[in-house]
């Protein structure tokens, strides 16, 4: 493969930096720039997916980067999830840095058995000789009124698997710092991101000092319950802390994760040891799931600090519902509040 | 087409039925009828 020097890189006709940040902007558009800066950083970073490259790919999350980049680091791959990851790890092997974008959640299962048995266990197999930095990017959750397997939350399947990193960004700040720090590490990192949010805009500025990837964030302080969430569900969270706060006079305390692999529950239990309850919000299913763990973990090591047993608020135990449906399914502010109240009535 | 019940949602998930997902169904109605009993909106 040719290597592309990031500085010959052509300039838009209008003679702007495309990877000048404006002062606001969407998730969408923070993972654009943090994508660009990785390119321009590394010529070893490549994305590769289905319709990224001419198209800039169905959310436009790669919009312009193959005209900049070259047809050689920005790929438009066959609609075959086996092969893009295939693909990605053997170019890993030759010390690339690729980044692969799962189109939509429910079309990674393709790609499952070279996740599971070969991208997460190459470095074991190898006694570390053979490293993976390897990024999967997936849109996830639901809330965009879409057809069967385009609104699954299958982020617990890879938490689940030894070898693999799992983070899932709620904001464009988190966006921007998040996708360059998963790049910029030697183990595979599955990379939600969540599509009902992409236009949520905010300030972004470069110049900040991310936080580590992989640590968990207080976004909310309060003292009369924690609340801890990930992904789409973390402005459904704070909506809810809001309004608790509005309506009821509660304080609550809202906690982004961040990290799923790696959980980073320190934070949470510091959190928890102070208000005494707690209520994981997620979308996925809640049998076997992220919110289980944090739960069996949080009881673990908060159990004398606990005044009621940890609530889950997650979606139901079923395959995820036709559209019309799905504002029944996904957790809203109002079950979430339901499961705080649930917790406070104890 | 009509837009299906809430309940439509737990049917059929497996083709013996789960007392699991029986309750999380029931829970749900017993919390959705919350908001019919006060006229409240979600």
């Amino acid at each position: 493969m040719t290597e592309v020097d990031a500085r010959s890189r052509p300039r838009p006709a209008d003679g702007s930096d495309p990877g000048q940040a404006p002062s606001r902007v969407t998730i969408g558009k923070a993972l654009n720039l943090g994508l660009r800066a990785a390119m321009e950083r590394d010529p070893k970073v490549i994305l590769m997916g289905e319709d990224i490259g001419r198209l800039g790919g169905v959310f436009r999350i790669t919009d312009g980067l193959q005209k900049d980049f070259g047809e050689q680091r920005v790929l438009d791959t066959p609609l075959a999830e086996s092969g893009i990851v295939g693909a990605a790890i053997g170019l890993a092997i030759r010390g690339y840095r690729p980044v692969c974008e799962i189109q939509f959640d429910g079309f990674i299962f393709p790609a499952f058995d070279q996740i599971v048995s070969q991208l997460a266990k190459l470095n074991y197999r190898s006694q570390g000789r053979i490293r993976m930095p390897v990024v999967i990017r997936v849109p996830f959750g639901g809330g965009i009124g879409a057809v069967e397997h385009h609104s699954e939350s299958p982020e617990s399947y890879f938490a689940h698997t030894a070898g693999l990193k799992v983070v899932a960004c709620s904001n464009p700040v988190d966006a921007y710092w998040m996708i360059q720090q998963a790049i910029e590490s030697d183990e595979p990192v599955l990379f939600f991101e969540p599509k009902r949010r992409y236009h949520e805009k905010a300030e972004l500025d470069l110049t900040a000092t991310p936080v580590p990837l992989h640590s968990s964030r207080v976004l909310r302080r309060g003292g009369t319950a924690t609340i801890a969430c990930y992904g789409p569900m973390v402005k459904t969270c704070l909506e809810a802390a809001e309004s608790a706060a509005e309506q009821e006079g509660h304080d609550l305390e809202v906690i982004d994760l961040r990290t799923l692999s790696p959980l980073d529950l320190e934070p949470v239990h510091e959190s928890v040891r102070r208000t005494g309850r707690l209520v994981v919000a997620s979308e996925a299913p809640g049998e076997s799931s992220i919110a289980s763990e944090i739960a069996a973990r949080v009881q673990q090591e908060c159990f004398y600090s606990l005044e009621a047993p940890v609530v889950r608020v997650t979606g139901f135990d079923t395959p995820y519902p036709p559209s019309k449906l799905e504002e029944e399914y996904l957790p809203d502010l109002d079950r979430v509040l339901h499961a705080v109240e649930q917790s406070l009535g104890w | 087409m009509p837009v299906p019940s809430a309940d439509r949602m737990f049917s059929e998930v497996y083709a013996n039925g789960s007392s699991a997902v029986s309750a999380q169904r029931d829970e749900f109605l017993t919390y959705l009828s919350q908001f019919e009993q006060t006229g409240g909106e979600r």
